[in-house]
């Protein structure tokens, strides 16, 4: 006996971030009941980025192509690399700031305690990267976790021992945020840290 | 079900459960260490978020039946421990140790106030990291039981002499014997890690073997990803750091 094909469609669609059995439910009824374009559309789309996506050989954020968007670009700088954890975070750079340099995409970040090491992030690639193509400075952007923090040591020392300079994203105070809701660690480490007014 | 209320303790590990909770391994100074579920704690809205962290002191309270207890409170009870650069990787280095050495519902009061000690110290920068994991590992395996007499030699009880020469035998103790080889440390280096000394230059690599011996025989064939980090990175380390 085969799988009904409406529960079969409930059960694929929690596997989405968010999505329990309700949501689910709400999902595909809407499709069925007044979008079945939309429903197609997205079964086509979801098909085709299954198959065509791949990681890009040089920095590995998603692409179709061999080489990304990015890396393939001549209008970018090859002398600053911008070292992140997710493809999420390769575009909340690109939304929120002016950088003209290339990035490096870990896709996790090291956790020894869970078994994920330095090998599992791609970093023999990233450097192959810092030896054949003449960068001058890492901007290191992983997140302000235990991980992300272990990670970035990491990569200053990779940076180091080539004599690469590092920077790391300045941690403190939201802007806009009042100081007496931002939470302990941050105010203490924004407050260590404070800086010249200029 | 029991309820335990405010106990000092630490993060040791967590890791994301389901879409906005995480499993914690907490190490409570009364209770050792134990599984804990903290609903919520990723999400936006949670007053724990960013909480749950490695290096916190905390306080927590939770409720249990069973394997695991559930979390039902959680409060800084003092400033984060700001572990950087490698002195973060040798905290690393000491969860790991709790994670694999010791025992769950066991508890060990010395090895956490050894805990607040180590990390204390490699967030201050003062003495070399290799002498404070020294001293932590040392405060680790004693607390646990099963440390060997640092004291006196396993043969006939003899002090244990500067300039003699003693063999290992982590279930047994320092036994003399009269030639050097594998196994074999010196008694300034036993006396040396004995009393905690911090300016030991001479003795730091002969201290490391040692305690790394008594570790790896606990361990029993289990490998630490952290040493393994501490040991391979690239590039100049600070050094001394190394487990």
């Amino acid at each position: 006996m085969s799988a009904d094909p409406f529960d079969e469609l409930l059960e694929a669609l929690r596997c989405l971030p968010g999505v329990g059995a309700r949501s689910a439910q709400r999902m595909a009824l809407q499709l069925l009941e007044r979008d079945r374009d939309g429903g197609r559309r997205l079964a086509d789309a979801l098909a085709t980025a299954m198959r065509d996506i791949r990681r890009c050989r040089r920095c590995r954020n998603f692409t179709s192509d061999e080489e990304c968007r990015i890396c393939r670009s001549d209008r970018r700088s090859s002398e600053v690399l911008c070292v992140v954890e997710s493809p999420g975070d390769v575009l909340a750079i690109e939304a929120a700031t002016a950088f003209d340099g290339r990035y490096f995409v870990l896709l996790g970040r090291l956790s020894p305690l869970d078994g994920i090491g330095p090998e599992d992030l791609g970093l023999d690639l990233l450097g192959e990267r810092l030896d054949e193509e003449g960068v001058a400075e890492i901007i290191i952007a992983t997140n302000t976790t235990v991980e992300g923090e272990a990670t970035a040591q990491y990569l200053r020392e990779m940076a180091e021992s080539r004599s690469i300079r590092t920077s790391r994203l300045a941690q403190g105070v939201p802007l806009g945020g009042e100081l007496e809701h931002t939470d302990r660690s941050t105010l203490a480490h924004a407050f260590s840290s404070r800086l010249p007014m200029r | 079900m029991s309820r335990v209320e405010h106990q000092p303790g630490w993060v040791v590990h967590r890791r994301p459960w389901r879409e906005t909770s995480l499993l914690v391994e907490f190490f409570a100074r009364e209770h050792g260490r134990i599984g804990l579920v903290a609903k919520g704690a990723r999400s936006a809205r949670s007053p724990w978020r960013g909480l749950a962290e490695p290096f916190v002191p905390l306080s927590a309270s939770w409720s249990r039946r069973g394997e695991m207890g559930t979390l039902t409170g959680l409060e800084p009870a003092g400033d984060r421990h700001a572990l950087a650069g490698r002195a973060l990787w040798c905290g690393l280095y000491v969860n790991e140790l709790l994670l694999r050495l010791l025992e769950r519902d066991d508890p060990h009061p010395t090895v956490f106030d050894a805990c607040e000690a180590v990390f204390r110290g490699l967030a201050g920068g003062d003495e070399p990291q290799s002498m404070l994991l020294r001293r932590f590992e040392l405060a680790l395996l004693s607390g646990m039981g099963v440390a060997p007499d640092f004291d006196f030699d396993a043969a006939g009880g003899d002090a244990i002499r500067p300039d003699g020469l003693y063999h290992l035998q982590p279930e047994v103790g320092f036994v003399p014997v009269e030639r050097g080889g594998a196994g074999v440390f010196r008694g300034a280096a036993i006396r040396a890690l004995a009393a905690g000394s911090t300016d030991q230059r001479e003795t730091a690599r002969e201290m490391r073997e040692l305690m790394r011996t008594l570790i790896d025989h606990h361990l029993a064939g289990r490998e630490l990803a952290t040493r393994r980090l501490l040991a391979g990175a690239k590039g100049k380390s600070t050094g001394g750091s190394d487990s």
